[in-house]
């Protein structure tokens, strides 16, 4: 307390400068309108300035809860997203595209509707039989297709009935392409699963990912091209490594199938026992 | 005691009476006018109170603004400049110099006299026409009016002390 009572002392004169000037100053600013205006004018611009460094300052401070909000607004957005894409693909995506496209190509061809007589699928070498043989126009190295994709190639016919080289055999090589590309292969049934073949020697430099349709390539007449085969699930090298070795999921059940339709040509190429 | 303060409150409406009816009426070039009101601490004795000194400009001040229309401008011009009065002469009067002893030319000299009134009249000058203003932005266009009224101040204050002067001699 003397303390402050000596500082007081020794810088009163201070103090009254300090005291008048703003007596001074409360006069100047109350009393006269010009100056009055430059001090609320500055005095404005100086509080806002202070407001301003105030709010940046809190709204540094609150960042954190700030990035939270706008994470949960993300997660609720791309919830909404989500449910609006798959209600958008449900009312536009045309899922019918496949079967009208191959109903289309088949419909441009001669082809003869036919039955499935017998069916085997537990040999590494698998045939089919139909009801129709060379006396309906049927001959060896014709295709044959179902209503849902490709069933193999003629190889033997009879009068009243035909083999058919299923996809499901073991030799059967049937020329395809990736649908919207002209990077084609051969596929193959390496046994096992019946759903599942293998497009080989898909070029290393083809852009291919999951999903994309296989359909047939039209390099012969053994099939005219775009007859749906399947749709490639998994991406792999080769043995060799020189090429891509896709796995496609068929389009055809095999093990389930009754009507199908013999694609009638003359020509005798694309098969390779 | 009293015969002090008589005499100072005489001197202060003296200077007050002399920049209202007077010198406030003085405008050369439309602009340049003598303020004189710093004459009522000029000649305070040497060991005057620092903080009466600065009073008494306050209030002479507070007089001038009353009737300059210019509320607070004259008084804290004059009252910081009573202030700086102090420090000016700590440098430039000897610390046994007599107490009582008031500030003009025989007592200064000529020359730290002049120096001490263009000081105190250049600081005085400053303040009054920055209050005035209250923007440092105006500086430039004031600098004429500054100029103008600081010449004329410091004619008239130097032709009071030769009054003063040749009247004592």
């Amino acid at each position: 307390m003397p303390g402050i009572i000596d500082w007081i002392n020794k810088y009163s004169h201070w103090l009254v400068l300090l005291f008048l000037e703003g007596i001074s100053l409360v006069l100047l600013i109350s009393f006269n309108g010009y100056q009055g205006s430059v001090w609320f004018s500055g005095a404005n611009s100086a509080a806002g300035i202070v407001q301003q460094w105030q709010q940046e300052a809190l709204a540094y401070l609150h960042l954190g809860s700030v990035n939270k909000e706008l994470t949960d607004r993300n997660i609720e957005l791309e919830r909404e997203l989500e449910v609006l894409r798959n209600e958008l693909h449900e009312l536009t995506h045309d899922s019918t595209y496949t079967e009208r496209a191959l109903a289309a190509k088949l419909a441009q061809l001669p082809v003869l509707p036919a039955c499935v007589v017998g069916n085997s699928i537990a040999m590494r070498d698998n045939y089919v039989i139909i009801d129709k043989g060379a006396g309906d126009g049927v001959s060896p190295k014709m295709g044959v297709v179902c209503g849902t994709g490709v069933v193999g190639i003629v190889s033997q016919v009879t009068d009243h009935y035909a083999v058919v080289m299923s996809v499901l055999n073991g030799k059967s090589s049937i020329s395809c392409r990736l649908r919207g590309s002209n990077y084609f292969g051969y596929l193959h049934w390496q046994g096992g699963n019946l759903l599942c073949a293998t497009l080989d020697d898909v070029p290393r430099h083809a852009v291919v990912k999951v999903g994309d349709a296989v359909e047939t390539s039209g390099f012969s007449n053994v099939f005219p091209p775009g007859i749906f085969v399947g749709r490639v699930i998994k991406v792999r090298d080769s043995k060799d490594g020189l090429s891509y070795q896709l796995v496609v999921h068929l389009s055809s059940d095999l093990a389930n199938i009754r009507d199908v339709a013999v694609i009638l040509n003359n020509d005798d190429t694309d098969i390779i026992p | 005691m009293i015969q002090i303060l008589f005499r100072r409150a005489g001197i202060v409406f003296l200077v007050a009476a002399l920049q209202v009816l007077v010198f406030n009426h003085i405008n050369l070039w439309g602009c340049a006018m003598p303020l004189m009101g710093i004459l009522a601490v000029l000649y305070t004795p040497l060991g005057s109170s620092r903080i009466g000194n600065m009073c008494l400009t306050f209030v002479t001040g507070l007089i001038l603004d009353a009737f300059s229309n210019t509320p607070g401008v004259a008084a804290g011009a004059m009252t910081a400049t009573a202030f700086v009065r102090h420090y000016l002469l700590q440098a430039m009067v000897s610390k046994d110099a007599p107490v009582d002893a008031v500030p003009d030319a025989w007592m200064l000299g000529r020359y730290r006299y002049f120096s001490y009134l263009a000081i105190l009249m250049a600081v005085h000058h400053c303040l009054y026409f920055l209050l005035e203003a209250f923007a440092f932005r105006y500086v430039t266009d004031l600098l004429p009016c500054l100029l103008g009224s600081y010449a004329l101040s410091l004619l008239i204050s130097l032709s009071i002390e030769l009054f003063r002067t040749s009247g004592s001699e």
